[in-house]
C-alpha cells in the first residue's frame, strides 16, 4: 500500500464497548478482533499498579479493585474537572480514552502485521464542540493521526447504505448505545448518504437501564434483609451489582426472566427479575427516546422530509425486545436491527477508506480532464452531464485499483458522498438595543456542514485594543435566545491593530467543518487586515497537560 | 435553590476555619478524585456531577480570602440551620412523649441524644411548643388514598368532620371514589415500584422539589391532560437548554417519569398512593421513638393511635396499623391496666411526685449532682438486670466504669463485673465438661483431649486446672488402650503401608505409652515385608516418572530402619536426586520457551543450547520432543507468513486471482482453481522428483478438495506468462502433467516443466523426472 493511499482504520470509541475495523482488499469492512479474540472490547481501563489493562480483564477486575478501574469514561469527555487519581498522578478522560484506543490499535497491529497510524474515530451526533475536540485529543494522545471525527449514526448509515446502494430511501437511525442516545434521519441515495436532522441525549443509554436494575436489586435486598443501609456505598458491592445488572439486562433480551443474586456484608439473597418488571421500571427511559424521535421528526418536516421509509436500530441496547415493540407501536414501522455492535466501526472504516481513495481518484481525474481539483466535486453529476467521460472515470479508477490493490468495483463504490449536519447551534454573546445580554446564533443546528457564516461587529471606543468574543453552544433553532439556554464553549480574543477609530466594522467568520469543528477568523474590513484570533478551549486537555499525557502514553504498553 | 457550603462540602475545619491554601487545594483535589470515581454511580452519579461542575466556583471562592471568610461564616450558619430544620420532627416527638401527661428528664436526655442537640435546646422547644392546626382535609384524603381509592362513606365523613360540602371534598380527591368496599375488586391498583419511587425522590432532591406536581408547578388535583401538557412542555424546555449539568439531567429524568406516570389514571394513582404512603413514614418514625426497650408504654399507645387518626385513619385502622407495625418491628405493646388500679397508682404516683418535688426543691442545690449520679446508676443496673446476655451486661458496666470517676458506684460496678466474669467462666467450664463427656462416650478421645487442653490454657482457677489435669491423664490412658487394640488388630491382617502408618502414629501419639516396646517390636518384624512394599511402589512411581515420590519412599524407609535394605535404598537416592533436578530444569526451560510466545525460533534455541551443554541429561528425550513440537510450529508459522505475503501479492493482480477458500485461488480469467501455495513452500524439501510430485498431488487436500491434478504446460504458462501473472514463490521449475519415456541411456522419464531462472521470464523446458522441481496443483471447480 503506498503512502498516498495509506490504510485508514475506523474506531468506534463507545461508552461501554469499543471496536476497530478496516476495509479489506475487496472493499469489505471487517472488524479486527482483539488479542483476547473479542470483536468488541469493554471500554474499561484498570490501573494495575504500574501497568494499564484494558478490556475484558479490566472489566472483571472492577469487582476486586473497584477504585482502580475506570468505566463509562466517555460520559466525562470534555469535562475539565473529571480526574482519575492513581499513584498521585492525575489522568483526564481524554488520556484514559487514549488507552482504550491504544489497546485497540495495538491488537489490530498484531493481528494484521501492519502499523495503525491513521484513524477515523466516531462520536455521538449529539456531542458538542468540546466533547468532539476531546475525542480528537484522545486519538492524538494515543499517537494517531486522527483523519476525521465522524458521527456514530452517520457511520452506521454508511455501513447500512454500503450494503445496498441501489434503493434510494430515507432512514431513521435509532442509536441506543451504552451511554448515549442519538436519533438521526438520513437520506440514502445511490451515491450519497445525507444527514437531514439529528437529536438525542448524551446522558441516556444502556447504562441507565442497568442502573434501574441496580436500584431494583438494592430495593429487594433491603426488603428481604430488613436493612436500611445503602449497600451501594460499598464500592465492591456497587461494581458487583453493576456487572450483574448488565448481565441480567442481556439475559432479559433473550428470555422472559433471569435469576439474580446480591451479596453484601455476608448476606446473600436470590431474586428473579422478569421482563414485565424490567419494562415497568424502565418505561420512562424508553419513553424519552420516543419523545426525542418525535421532536426530531417535527424538525425534519421543516426541511421538507415529511415521511421516512425505514427505521434501523443500532447500538447494543436496542436488543431489548420492548424497544422494537415500542417503536413499532408508535411509528407503525417494523424496525430493522442492523449489526448493532459493529455497524459504527465498520461505517467509520468505510469512511476512512473512502477518504484515502477519493483523493487519488480526484487527482487523476483532474490530470485527465485538465480541470483544477476543486472543480471535480460531484463526480456522478459530472458524468451525467457529460462534463466527464465515463471512460476517463473508469481509467482513473483502474489506475487507483492497480496502485492500491483494491478491486475496481470497490473503487467505484468508494465514491459515496457523505453530507452531515451540525447537532448544535453556535452563536456569540451580543447586546440588544435595550442593552440586554443575549445569545445571537450564527449557525443554527441541523444546518448542513461545512458551512461559513459571517457577522460584522463594530469597535466601541477609539483605539480599542481587544475584542472578547464568547462563543456559545445551544440546542434550539431560534436565532436569539437567552444566555441561560446556552453554554459557553470558547472565548476568542481579537487583538486589534493600534489606532483604530470608533465604529470600525470587523467581520467575524465562523467556519464549521464537516467534523463539526469550529474555526474563527476576523477581518478588519476597511484595510482588509487579518486579525489575530486566539481561541481558548479550557475544558479540553491542552498545553503542558496534553504533552505530559502524550509522553506518558508513548512510554506505555497497555495489556 | 441554595448551594452547598464549600467548607462543609470539602470536609474542612470550620472552627477555626481552615485557611491554609495547600490544605484547601489538597482537599479540592481529593474531592475531585472522589467525585470523579462516583461519576457513574447508579444513585449518587447525578449528585456528584453537580459537585464536579461546581469545582471552578469552589476554587474561586476558596482561594479568595474575602470570599472564603464569608463562606466560613456561612458554614457556621448552615450548621445552626441544620438544628432548625429538625424542629418539626422534634415537635412531633415531644407530642408523643407528652402523651403520658408529663415529660421526664429521661425523655429530654433521650430526645437530645436522638437529635444530637443540647438538652437545653429540647427544653426550649417544649416551652415554645404550642399546639398547631394541621391542614386536616388534605391529610385525611391523602391517608385514605394510600389504599388506592376512597369510598363515598369516607368522603361524607371527611366533609362532615370539616363542616364542608361533599362536592368540595370530591374536587380534592385524585383517586377513584367507589360506592362501597364491594366495588373495590374491579379496581386494578398497582403501587409504584419502590426503585422507581426512590429514583424519583433522589432526582427531586437534586433539584429541590417535593413531588412531581411541585416539579411541574401544578396543583396535586390537576387533570391528566394538564399534567401531560406541562410534562411535554417541560421536556421541550429542557431540550432547549444546552447545559447538561446534574440539574438538567435530573429534570430530564423527572420529565420522563412525568410522561410515563401521568399517561393514564392507573399509573397516576400508583404515584399518588406512593406519595400518601410516604406520609405514613412520619408516623413510623414516631412509633420508633415511643418504643423504648422495644416496648411501647400504654400511655403512648393511645397517643400514637390518635396521631394516626390525625392523619385521617379511623380508630380501628389506626389500631391495626400500630399493631402490624409493632409486629414487624418486634415491639411489645403494653396492655392498659384496670381503671381502678390505675387511679390508685395514679394517686400514689401523684403523692410520690409531690414528695419528690418538695424534697427536690429543698435539697436541689446541694445534692442535685449526687442524686442524679445515683439515679443514673440505678437506671444502669435496671438495664443490666433486663439484659440476659452476660457478656453484654459486662460491656454495659465496663462502659460505665470507663466513663465515670472512681468512687463508691464505680467500685460497685467493678464488683459486679468480677461476679459476672466468674459466672461466665463457670458456665463455660460446665459446658466444656458436658461436651467432653459426650465425646468420651463416642470414644472420640482425641477431640476430648483438644477440649481439655484448650480449657487448661484459658482457665486461671487452680481447682479447675487440677480437675482438668486428672481428666487428661484418664483420657490419655483410655486413648492409648484404644489405639493399641487397633495396632494389634491391624498387625494381624493389614497391608504393609497401613500397618506402618498405624505403628508410627502410635509412637507419635503415645511417646510414653505402656505398650511402646511392643509396637517397636512389631515395626522390626515387618522390615522385610515393608521393603518389598516400598520396592513395588517405587517401581510404579518410576514408570510414571514420579521421581520425587520414589525419593520420599527411600527416605522414609531409611528413617525407620538401619539395615542392609536401607543401605540398598541409600545407593538409589543420588539417581532420584538427579532425575528430580533435571525435571525441574526442564520445567524451567519450558517456561522460558513459553514466555517467548510465538517467537518459536528463539524458543527452539533455548532447548538446543541446553542440549549442547548437557548432552547426557536424563530429560534428553523430552527435550527432543519439545524441539520437534517447536519445529512443527515454526514451519506452520512460516507457512502462514508466506500465505500472508502471497495474499498481498494476489491483491495486486487487479482481481484476476481471487482467494476463495483458505489456501485456494481462482483465476477469474480461466475459471481454474489453483493451490495458493506450492510444494516448495509447504514441503520441508524444496525439491520434489516427478514421482514425489505426483504423490504430493495425490495427498493434497487444500481447500477441502481431493481432485487436484498436475497442470498442463498451457495451463501453467497461462498463469505465469499472461499478465497480470501469478505471484512467484521463488520456485524455479514446476512439473506439468505431460511426460514421456525414452531409451537413450536406459529407462528414464522426461517431463515438460515450466521453468524460470529469475522468477520473471518463464518457458517450457523438458527435464528428467529425477531432477529438482516443484508442484503447483490445479483443479476444475
Amino acid at each position: 500500500m503506498t503512502d498516498q493511499s495509506k490504510r485508514i482504520f475506523g474506531i468506534d470509541l463507545g461508552t461501554t464497548y469499543s471496536s476497530i475495523a478496516y476495509v479489506d482488499e475487496f472493499g469489505k469492512a471487517v472488524i479486527i478482533p482483539n488479542a483476547e479474540n473479542e470483536r468488541v472490547m469493554p471500554s474499561v481501563v484498570f490501573f494495575d499498579e504500574d501497568s494499564i489493562v484494558v478490556g475484558d480483564v479490566a472489566k472483571e477486575s472492577s469487582k476486586l479493585y473497584p477504585n482502580e478501574v475506570v468505566s463509562f469514561v466517555k460520559r466525562s469527555m470534555g469535562e475539565p474537572n473529571f480526574i482519575f487519581l492513581h499513584n498521585s498522578e492525575e489522568y483526564r478522560a481524554e488520556e484514559i480514552s487514549a488507552y482504550i484506543l491504544k489497546k485497540l490499535a495495538q491488537d489490530a497491529e498484531q493481528y494484521l502485521g501492519e502499523k495503525v497510524s491513521d484513524v477515523v474515530i466516531t462520536c455521538p451526533a449529539y456531542f458538542g464542540i468540546n466533547e468532539r475536540e476531546a475525542t480528537r485529543k484522545a486519538g492524538e494522545i494515543a499517537g494517531f493521526n486522527v483523519r476525521h471525527i465522524i458521527n456514530e449514526p452517520t457511520a452506521a448509515a454508511i455501513a447500512y447504505g454500503a450494503m445496498d446502494t441501489q434503493n434510494e430511501r430515507v432512514v431513521l437511525v435509532y442509536d441506543l448505545g451504552g451511554g448515549t442516545f442519538d436519533i438521526t434521519m438520513i437520506d440514502i441515495r445511490k451515491d450519497s448518504v445525507e444527514v437531514i436532522c439529528t437529536g438525542g441525549d448524551h446522558n441516556l443509554g444502556g447504562k441507565d437501564w442497568d442502573d434501574r436494575i441496580v436500584a431494583y436489586m438494592v430495593e429487594v435486598f433491603q426488603n428481604e434483609t430488613g436493612t436500611d443501609e445503602d449497600i451501594l456505598d460499598d464500592p465492591d458491592t456497587w461494581q458487583d451489582l453493576q456487572l450483574s445488572a448488565e448481565k441480567a439486562k442481556k439475559i432479559l433480551s433473550q428470555r422472559p426472566k433471569t435469576p439474580i443474586s446480591v451479596t453484601h456484608g455476608g448476606e446473600r439473597i436470590k431474586m428473579t427479575l422478569d421482563l414485565e418488571k424490567f419494562q415497568e421500571i424502565t418505561e420512562d427511559l424508553l419513553e424519552r427516546t420516543i419523545e426525542f424521535t418525535k421532536e426530531m421528526l417535527e424538525e425534519a418536516k421543516s426541511k421538507g422530509y415529511k415521511t421516512f421509509d425505514e427505521i434501523i436500530l443500532v447500538g447494543g441496547a436496542t436488543r431489548m425486545p420492548h424497544v422494537t415493540a415500542r417503536i413499532q407501536e408508535e411509528f407503525s414501522v417494523t424496525p430493522k436491527i442492523f449489526d448493532p455492535d459493529e455497524a459504527v466501526a465498520k461505517g467509520a472504516a468505510i469512511f476512512g477508506w473512502k477518504l484515502s481513495l477519493n483523493d487519488g481518484l480526484i487527482e487523476r481525474l483532474s490530470r485527465k480532464t485538465n480541470k483544477p481539483i476543486q472543480q471535480i466535486d460531484e463526480i456522478s453529476e459530472m458524468i451525467e452531464s457529460r462534463e466527464l467521460s465515463s471512460k476517463d472515470f473508469k481509467d482513473a479508477a483502474q489506475e487507483v485499483a492497480d496502485e492500491t490493490g483494491y478491486t475496481l468495483p470497490s473503487i467505484e463504490r468508494s465514491m459515496l458522498k457523505v453530507k452531515n449536519v451540525t447537532s448544535k447551534s453556535f452563536g456569540i454573546v451580543a447586546h440588544t438595543a435595550k442593552d440586554q445580554e443575549i445569545v445571537f446564533n450564527i449557525v443554527l443546528r441541523n444546518t448542513t456542514v461545512p458551512i461559513i457564516r459571517k457577522k460584522t461587529f463594530y469597535t466601541a471606543v477609539v483605539d480599542q485594543k481587544t475584542v472578547l468574543i464568547r462563543i456559545m453552544e445551544s440546542e434550539t433553532s431560534q436565532v436569539e435566545i437567552q444566555l441561560a439556554q446556552a453554554v459557553e464553549i470558547k472565548t476568542a480574543v481579537l487583538n486589534l491593530p493600534p489606532n483604530l477609530p470608533v465604529d470600525l466594522p470587523i467581520e467575524i467568520t465562523f467556519v464549521l467543518n464537516e467534523e463539526g469543528r469550529l474555526h474563527i477568523t476576523a477581518l478588519e474590513k476597511t484595510e482588509s487586515r487579518q486579525i489575530d484570533v486566539m481561541v481558548d478551549t479550557a475544558s479540553v486537555i491542552q498545553g503542558e497537560a496534553l504533552e505530559k499525557a502524550k509522553e506518558r502514553s508513548q512510554n506505555l504498553v497497555v495489556h | 435553590m441554595q448551594r452547598e457550603n464549600y467548607y462543609i462540602l470539602l470536609d474542612l475545619s470550620i472552627d477555626p476555619p481552615e485557611n491554609d491554601p495547600d490544605v484547601i487545594e489538597t482537599a479540592i483535589l481529593q474531592k475531585k478524585a472522589e467525585w470523579s470515581r462516583l461519576r457513574n454511580h447508579p444513585s449518587k452519579g447525578l449528585q456528584v456531577q453537580k459537585f464536579i461542575n461546581m469545582i471552578p466556583d469552589i476554587q474561586q471562592v476558596m482561594h479568595d480570602e474575602a470570599l472564603r471568610k464569608q463562606e466560613a461564616a456561612a458554614a457556621v450558619e448552615v450548621l445552626e440551620e441544620g438544628k432548625e430544620s429538625k424542629i418539626s420532627e422534634i415537635d412531633s416527638h415531644i407530642d408523643i412523649l407528652m402523651g403520658k401527661g408529663y415529660i421526664a428528664k429521661d425523655d429530654i436526655i433521650r430526645l437530645a441524644e436522638i437529635h444530637g442537640l443540647e438538652q437545653s435546646d429540647i427544653q426550649a422547644r417544649i416551652d415554645a411548643k404550642k399546639s398547631g392546626q394541621f391542614n386536616r382535609i388534605d391529610q385525611q384524603i391523602n391517608l385514605r388514598m394510600g389504599k388506592g381509592y376512597l369510598t363515598e362513606a369516607e368522603l361524607s365523613k371527611i366533609a362532615r368532620q370539616n363542616s364542608m360540602e361533599p362536592e368540595e371534598i370530591r374536587n380534592r380527591v385524585r383517586c377513584p371514589i367507589v360506592k362501597d368496599e364491594k366495588d373495590v375488586g374491579d379496581l386494578k391498583i398497582r403501587p409504584l415500584d419502590k426503585s422507581i419511587e426512590k429514583a424519583i425522590n433522589d432526582n427531586l432532591k437534586i433539584i429541590g422539589k417535593l413531588s412531581l406536581y411541585d416539579f411541574l408547578g401544578t396543583a396535586e388535583n390537576s387533570g391528566l391532560d394538564i399534567l401531560q401538557e406541562k410534562a411535554g412542555k417541560k421536556k421541550k424546555d429542557l431540550a432547549a437548554s444546552a447545559k447538561k449539568d446534574a440539574v438538567v439531567t435530573a429534570s430530564n429524568t423527572l420529565a420522563g417519569h412525568c410522561l410515563t406516570i401521568f399517561k393514564n389514571n392507573d399509573t397516576r394513582i400508583a404515584y399518588d398512593v406512593s406519595l400518601a404512603m410516604a406520609k405514613l413514614a412520619a408516623l413510623d418514625s414516631d412509633i420508633n421513638v415511643a418504643a423504648a426497650n422495644k416496648k411501647i408504654r400504654h400511655e403512648y399507645v393511645d397517643l400514637l393511635i390518635r396521631k394516626a387518626m390525625s392523619f385521617g385513619m379511623d380508630r380501628q385502622e389506626a389500631t391495626d396499623y400500630l399493631r402490624d407495625y409493632c409486629l414487624k418491628k418486634k415491639y411489645r405493646i403494653e396492655i392498659k391496666p384496670e381503671k381502678k388500679r390505675m387511679v390508685l397508682i395514679g394517686a400514689a404516683t401523684a403523692v410520690v411526685v409531690a414528695v419528690v418535688l418538695i424534697f427536690g426543691v429543698v435539697m436541689f442545690s446541694s445534692i442535685h449532682k449526687k442524686n442524679s449520679l445515683i439515679a443514673e446508676y440505678d437506671l444502669l443496673i435496671k438495664t443490666v438486670d433486663t439484659q440476659t446476655d452476660l457478656e453484654k451486661k459486662i460491656q454495659i458496666l465496663e462502659k460505665y466504669i470507663k466513663t465515670h470517676a472512681p468512687g463508691e458506684l464505680v467500685t460497685d460496678a467493678g464488683k459486679r463485673v468480677s461476679g459476672l466474669q466468674r459466672d461466665i467462666s463457670e458456665d463455660r467450664f460446665n459446658r466444656m465438661l458436658k461436651e467432653a463427656d459426650a465425646l468420651l462416650k463416642a470414644t472420640d478421645y482425641r477431640s476430648a483431649l483438644v477440649l481439655y487442653n484448650k480449657e487448661l490454657a484459658s482457665t486461671t482457677d487452680a481447682g479447675d486446672q487440677k480437675t482438668i489435669k486428672d481428666l487428661i491423664q484418664k483420657t490419655l490412658a483410655l486413648s492409648e488402650q484404644k489405639d493399641f487394640e487397633q495396632v494389634t488388630a491391624v498387625s494381624l491382617n493389614g497391608e504393609p503401608d497401613q500397618k506402618m502408618n498405624l505403628f508410627q502414629q502410635y509412637l507419635v501419639d503415645h511417646p510414653n505409652g505402656k505398650n511402646i516396646d511392643k509396637v517397636k517390636g512389631l515395626i522390626n518384624e515387618i522390615s522385610g515385608e515393608y521393603f518389598i512394599f516400598v520396592n513395588k511402589q517405587m517401581e510404579a512411581f518410576d514408570q510414571s516418572e514420579k521421581w520425587e515420590e520414589s525419593y520420599n519412599l527411600c527416605r522414609a524407609y531409611i528413617g525407620i530402619y538401619d539395615n542392609s535394605n536401607a543401605d540398598r535404598l541409600k545407593q538409589l537416592m543420588p539417581h532420584y536426586e538427579e532425575r528430580i533436578r533435571d525435571e525441574k530444569i526442564l520445567t524451567g526451560l519450558i517456561q522460558k520457551a513459553d514466555a517467548l510466545g510465538t517467537d518459536y525460533a528463539s524458543a527452539l534455541q533455548v532447548f538446543k543450547d541446553f542440549l549442547m551443554a548437557y548432552p547426557d541429561t536424563t530429560v534428553n528425550e523430552k527435550i527432543q520432543k519439545e524441539i520437534a513440537r517447536l519445529n512443527t510450529l515454526l514451519s506452520a508459522q512460516s507457512l502462514e507468513k508466506a500465505a500472508q505475503d502471497m495474499r498481498i501479492h494476489l491483491a495486486k493482480t487487479g482481481g484476476r486471482f481471487v482467494e476463495r477458500a483458505n489456501g485456494v485461488v481462482v483465476d477469474t480469467r480461466t475459471g481454474l482453481m489453483w493451490e495458493m501455495m506450492d510444494s516448495s513452500i509447504t514441503q520441508t524439501s524444496q525439491c520434489l522428483t516427478y514421482d514425489e510430485g505426483k504423490k504430493y498431488i495425490k495427498d493434497l487436500r487444500a481447500g477441502g478438495f481431493t481432485d487436484w491434478r498436475l497442470p498442463t504446460p498451457d495451463e501453467l504458462t497461462g498463469i505465469y506468462m499472461i499478465a497480470p501473472v501469478f505471484p512467484s514463490t521463488g520456485a524455479k521449475s514446476y512439473w506439468t502433467s505431460v511426460n514421456f519415456t525414452g531409451y537413450s541411456d536406459g529407462w528414464h522419464v522426461m517431463v515438460d516443466t515450466v521453468s524460470s531462472d529469475d522468477s520473471v521470464h518463464w518457458e517450457t523446458v523438458k527435464k528428467d523426472s529425477l531432477e529438482c522441481g516443484a508442484v503447483r496443483a490445479v483443479r476444475k471447480p
